[in-house]
C-alpha cells in the first residue's frame, strides 16, 4: 500500500499520489504563473509537475486524465502534455499532472524578433527561420493527426531550441478529442484568432483544425516576415485599425488586394512576392478568403510547402548571413538592410578570435612569401648617356641666307670703313662717328638671317628638353624602383597581417573596457546644464556656454571650458570650479551596470572588419608574385624602349647643336650676338 | 473643405525610428510618466521616487517580452522638461530626479499628451499595433499653472479610450484638484511607497503586454491592506 503524504496541509504537499501505486516527489519551483506552480521532480529528471494554485473543476480533472490516457510518444515529443496526474492521495482530487520537461527552449517571440533573435539566436538565418515555421507545422500536423485542436494559439504557447525545434506548452488548455467527449479550449488570444470567431466567446467554442491553420498561418508569417503581423499595417482609412478588426475583415496588409482594403505594408518590411509563388499562395489563402473553399493551408500543406522553400534558398553573395528564395533576382535583405538600416541577420563571423582562425585553413603566409620572393628583381642598370656616333653633318644655310649673310657682312665692313676714315680725317669726332656707325648699322642688316639663327636655337633648347623629360622618365620606369617600392609595400602587408590576431584581440579588450567608458558618457550626456541647479552660474552663463556648445555634463570639461569667454578669470575660475565639481558629483553618482554586455552587433562588426582586412591582404598577397612579375617585364620593356628613345634623342640634339654652329662658323656671330642682346 | 494646397513640414530623411520598427516589430505598450520634482519633494521622497524607477526598469527587464513591448517616456515637472522620449524598457535608463522648482502641472500634462500622440502617430505610420497608452501622474502638491485645460484633454482622451490616465498624490498633495483632473479617483501613496508603487506599474504593465490590444486587463488592486495606495 503506497504511504499516505505527511501531511494533509496544502501549502506543504510535496509528495503527490501519480496513479498506479506510485508517488512523486517535488522538487525545486521553477516557475509560478497564474493558474499553477511547476516544479522539479525528485528522481525524474526529465519531467515535471504543474500543481494548480486553485481545486480544478470535474470537467478539467477528467480532460487531464484523457490527456494523460492518450499520451503518445509522437506528443510527448513535440509538446509538453501531461503524462500523469497527480492527486494528494489515491482517490483525492487531482491537484496538477506530470509532463516532459522543456529545457533550453525559448519563447517563440525571442526567435522571430530580430532585436532578441539576434541576442538569443545568433546564428539563425532565414533558412533557420523557415526550418522552423516548417517544425511548427509538422507539431500541428500531428496534434491534428490525433483529432486535438490546440484552440488558443498564440506566441506565448510556443518555444524553440537552438536547433529550431519547436515545442507547445500550455497544453492543457488544447481541445481533446478522448474518444468518448470532447474537451473543449476555453481560452484564445483575439489577434491570433480566425476570422469567423472575431467577437465569439471562446467559452463553449469548437474549434477546427481549420480554425488552427489560421494561427499557425499567423505564426509561419512572423517567423519569415521578421515578426510582423500580417495584419498590422499602414492603415489608410480614418481612425485606428486595431488588428481583430483588420483581421475580422480580410486587411491582410501585405496581400495583392491590400490596397483594396486600404492597407499598406508597413515600411521596410519584406514584400510577399519575394516568396516563391506556392508559399505566397498559402499565405493569401489562409488571411483573405472568405468563402469555404478553398480552405486554409492545412498544417500538412505548410509543411510540405516550407520543406520545398528552405531547398530552394540561396545565399546571397555579398558575404552576409542573407538567404533567400533562389527566384529572387537579388537579394531582397540586402536591399531591406540598405534602406532601412536596420540589420536582420547578424553578419556571419568566423571565431576570428584565435590565430588558426585569423590564419585562414588554405592561406599559408610562409610558402606565399617564398613565392613573392622568387620573383628576382630586375637587375640594377644605371642610365645610359649616349653620344652621337656617326660624324653629324650640319643642315647647310639655304643659299639665300648665305648670299644675305655675306651682304650683310660686306655692309658691315663698309660702315667700318668709313668709320675708320672718318676717324682718320677727323680724329677730335671719333665718338660721334662711332655713334652714327651704330645707329646707322642696323638699318643695313637683313633680318631673315637673325630669324634663321633664332630657329635653330629654338630648336637646340627643344631638343635639350626632351632630353631630360627623357631621362626623367627613365629614372621612373626604368630603374628597379618600381619594383623595390612594391615588394616594400608587400613587407608591411605582411607585418600587418601577422598583427591581425593581436590587434583584434586588442580592439575586443578595448570595446570591453569601454563599456564603462560608455554608460558613463551616456549618464552625462543625460544631464543638462539648462536644467542643473549649478551654484554661480547664472542665465547669461548658460547662455555663452550654450553657444560654445557646452549643453549636457559630458561636455564640461577644463579645456572645453577654457575657450568660453567670461569663464577665463576671476568669477570665471569660480564658474568653471564649480561645474568641474558639478559634473564631478554625477560622475560619482553614476552606477556601472556590469549585466550591460558589449552590444554583440558591436562585437560582430569588430570581428568582420577584421575578417575583411584579413581577405584583402590574403588575396592580395596571394596576387604579388604575378604582380611582382608583371612589374619587373614592364620595367624591361620601358627599357628597351627608353633606351632606343635616348640614342634618338641625342642624335637630335647633335644636330641641332651642329646646326647652331654653322652660325658661329660665319664669324657674323660676334655680332648676331651682340645684335641679339640690345 | 476646398482647402488651398498648403505645404506641410516633413520630416527629415531616414529617421531611426525605422530600424528600431524594423528590428522590434512587437506590440507597444506606451506608457507616459509625469513626475513632480517641485522642491517640495526634496530629500527622501526624490530619493525614494528615484529608488523607485530603477526597481521598474528591473522588473520590466526581468520579462522578455515586457522588455520589447513597454515603452516609457519621463516628464518631470518644477520646470516641465522631458527626461526621457519613448523608449522600450530595454533601453531605458532610470533617471536621476532632483528636487527644483514649483509645479506646472497643467503644462506637464500636455507636453505628456503631446509626446504621446507624436508616438501614435509613429506606430500608424510603421504599422506597430499598441494597446491602450498609460498616462501616470505623481504628485506631492497643488497645480501652480492653469489645469483646467489638461483637464479637459484628460477627460477627452478618456472618454475616447486614447488613454488611461492615473493620479498618484503623495503627502501634501492637492487630492481636491487631482480629483478633477483626473475621471478615475486619484490615489494616495501611502507613506513614501514608491517602489511598490512602481513594482505595481510594471506588473500592470508587464500584464497588459502579454494580453492583446485594446483588452481590458483585470489588475491589481493597490487599495489592498498590503497595497500602495489608499483612496
Amino acid at each position: 500500500m503506497p504511504h499516505p503524504p505527511h501531511s494533509s496541509e496544502k501549502t506543504t504537499v510535496t509528495r503527490l499520489y501519480s496513479g498506479a501505486s506510485r508517488w512523486v516527489e517535488l522538487g525545486k519551483l521553477l516557475g509560478r504563473g497564474g493558474e499553477g506552480a511547476v516544479h522539479e521532480i525528485s528522481g525524474r529528471p526529465g519531467f515535471v509537475a504543474k500543481i494548480y494554485h486553485q481545486p480544478l473543476t470535474s470537467d478539467k480533472a477528467l480532460k487531464l486524465e484523457g490527456m494523460a490516457r492518450h499520451a503518445h510518444p509522437g506528443l510527448l515529443e513535440i509538446a509538453a502534455w501531461p503524462v500523469d496526474v497527480l492527486r494528494a492521495s489515491s482517490n483525492g482530487p487531482i491537484q496538477g499532472f506530470v509532463m516532459p520537461r522543456v529545457n533550453g527552449y525559448h519563447e517563440i517571440h525571442s526567435l522571430y524578433g530580430p532585436s532578441h533573435r539576434k541576442r538569443t539566436f545568433p546564428h539563425a538565418d532565414w533558412s533557420f527561420l523557415v526550418h522552423a515555421a516548417r517544425n511548427l507545422a509538422s507539431a500541428f500536423e500531428a496534434i491534428h493527426a490525433r483529432g486535438h485542436a490546440v484552440g488558443d494559439v498564440n506566441p506565448g504557447n510556443v518555444v524553440v531550441s537552438a536547433q529550431a525545434l519547436v515545442k507547445m506548452i500550455d497544453c492543457d488548455s488544447f481541445q481533446i478529442d478522448t474518444g468518448d467527449r470532447i474537451f473543449l479550449c476555453d481560452v484564445g488570444v483575439p489577434q491570433f484568432t480566425a476570422p469567423e470567431l472575431q467577437d465569439r466567446p471562446f467559452h463553449g467554442l469548437r474549434r477546427t483544425p481549420d480554425h488552427d491553420a489560421f494561427g499557425l498561418a499567423l505564426l509561419c508569417f512572423h517567423l519569415l516576415f521578421m515578426g510582423r503581423h500580417p495584419f498590422a499595417g499602414r492603415y489608410r482609412g480614418k481612425g485606428d485599425m486595431p488588428i481583430e478588426r483588420a483581421i475580422k475583415e480580410y486587411r491582410f496588409a501585405f496581400g495583392s488586394r491590400a490596397a483594396g482594403r486600404l492597407m499598406e505594408p508597413p515600411p521596410h518590411t519584406l514584400p510577399l512576392d519575394a516568396l516563391p509563388q506556392s508559399v505566397a499562395t498559402l499565405f493569401e489563402r489562409a488571411f483573405t478568403s472568405s468563402a469555404p473553399a478553398p480552405r486554409r493551408p492545412s498544417a500538412r500543406e505548410w509543411r510540405l510547402a516550407l520543406e520545398r522553400l528552405n531547398r530552394e534558398l540561396r545565399s546571397c553573395s555579398r558575404g552576409t548571413a542573407h538567404k533567400y528564395p533562389a527566384l529572387s533576382a537579388d537579394c531582397p535583405w540586402c536591399a531591406l538592410e540598405k534602406a532601412s538600416g536596420a540589420v536582420f541577420f547578424v553578419p556571419p563571423q568566423r571565431p576570428a578570435t584565435t590565430e588558426s582562425a585569423v590564419n585562414h585553413r588554405d592561406f599559408q603566409l610562409d610558402a606565399i612569401w617564398k613565392r613573392i620572393l622568387g620573383v628576382a628583381p630586375p637587375i640594377a642598370e644605371a642610365m645610359p648617356h649616349p653620344t652621337a656616333q656617326a660624324p653629324i653633318s650640319p643642315t647647310p644655310l639655304p643659299e639665300i641666307i648665305k648670299r644675305t649673310s655675306q651682304f650683310n657682312f660686306g655692309k658691315t665692313l663698309a660702315i667700318g670703313g668709313a668709320v675708320l676714315l672718318a676717324a682718320l680725317a677727323r680724329p677730335a669726332l671719333i665718338w660721334l662717328w662711332l655713334l652714327l656707325a651704330f645707329a646707322i648699322w642696323p638699318f643695313t642688316q637683313n633680318s631673315s638671317v637673325r630669324r634663321e639663327r633664332q630657329r635653330r636655337r629654338l630648336a637646340l633648347l627643344a631638343a635639350q628638353r626632351e632630353m631630360m623629360e627623357l631621362q626623367a622618365t627613365w629614372q621612373e620606369r626604368a630603374t628597379d624602383q618600381p619594383f623595390i617600392r612594391e615588394l616594400h609595400h608587400l613587407h608591411l602587408l605582411r607585418d600587418c597581417y601577422r598583427n591581425l590576431s593581436a590587434e583584434l584581440q586588442r580592439d575586443l579588450q578595448r570595446l570591453d573596457a569601454n563599456q564603462r567608458q560608455m554608460q558613463l558618457q551616456a549618464f552625462l550626456e543625460n544631464h543638462f546644464i539648462d536644467t542643473a541647479q549649478i551654484p554661480g552660474i547664472r542665465t547669461t552663463d548658460r547662455m555663452a556656454l550654450e553657444s560654445y556648445g557646452i549643453e549636457t555634463a559630458a561636455d564640461v570639461t577644463a579645456a572645453a571650458l577654457e575657450t568660453v569667454p567670461g569663464f577665463g578669470q576671476h568669477l570665471g575660475r569660480q564658474r568653471v570650479a564649480a561645474l568641474l565639481a558639478w559634473r564631478q558629483t554625477l560622475e560619482q553618482r553614476f552606477r556601472h551596470d556590469p549585466r550591460q554586455r558589449v552590444d554583440p552587433a558591436a562585437i560582430a562588426n569588430l570581428q568582420q572588419h577584421y575578417t575583411e582586412q584579413r581577405l584583402g591582404i590574403e588575396q592580395e598577397l596571394l596576387a604579388a608574385p604575378d604582380k611582382l612579375a608583371k612589374i619587373k617585364a614592364e620595367i624591361l620593356k620601358q627599357r628597351a624602349q627608353l633606351n632606343i628613345a635616348l640614342i634618338r634623342q641625342a642624335m637630335q640634339e647633335a644636330q641641332a647643336q651642329a646646326d647652331l654652329r654653322l652660325f658661329r662658323r660665319t664669324g657674323l656671330v660676334v655680332f648676331s650676338r651682340w645684335r641679339n642682346r640690345v | 473643405m476646398n482647402q488651398p494646397d498648403l505645404s506641410h513640414q516633413t520630416p527629415f530623411g531616414v529617421d531611426f525610428s525605422v530600424a528600431e520598427f524594423a528590428d522590434n516589430p512587437e506590440p507597444r505598450c506606451p506608457c507616459v510618466l509625469l513626475l513632480d520634482n517641485s522642491w517640495s519633494m526634496n530629500g527622501s521622497p526624490i530619493n525614494e521616487l528615484n529608488e523607485g524607477l530603477a526597481t521598474f526598469k528591473e522588473e520590466l527587464l526581468a520579462d522578455s517580452l515586457a522588455a520589447k513591448r513597454v515603452e516609457i517616456a519621463l516628464v518631470s515637472f518644477g520646470p516641465v522638461q522631458v527626461v526621457n522620449e519613448f523608449q522600450t524598457a530595454e533601453h531605458f535608463t532610470p533617471p536621476h530626479l532632483s528636487a527644483q522648482k514649483d509645479t506646472p502641472m497643467g503644462l506637464a500634462i500636455m507636453k505628456g499628451l503631446e509626446l504621446l500622440h507624436q508616438r501614435k502617430a509613429l506606430y500608424r505610420e510603421h504599422g506597430i499595433p499598441f494597446f491602450r497608452p498609460w498616462v501616470f501622474l505623481i504628485t506631492d502638491g497643488t497645480p501652480t499653472d492653469e489645469w483646467k485645460s489638461a483637464a479637459n484633454e484628460i477627460r477627452k482622451g478618456e472618454e475616447s479610450r486614447a488613454f488611461a490616465f492615473f493620479a498618484v498624490g503623495v503627502e501634501g498633495a492637492n487630492l481636491d484638484i487631482l480629483q478633477q483632473i483626473s475621471i478615475r479617483q486619484p490615489l494616495r501613496l501611502r507613506g513614501l511607497r514608491f517602489r511598490e508603487l512602481f513594482q505595481w506599474l510594471s506588473n500592470s504593465m508587464r500584464s497588459i503586454s502579454r494580453s492583446v490590444p485594446g483588452m481590458d486587463v483585470p489588475l491589481n488592486n493597490p487599495t489592498s491592506p498590503d497595497g500602495w495606495a489608499s483612496v
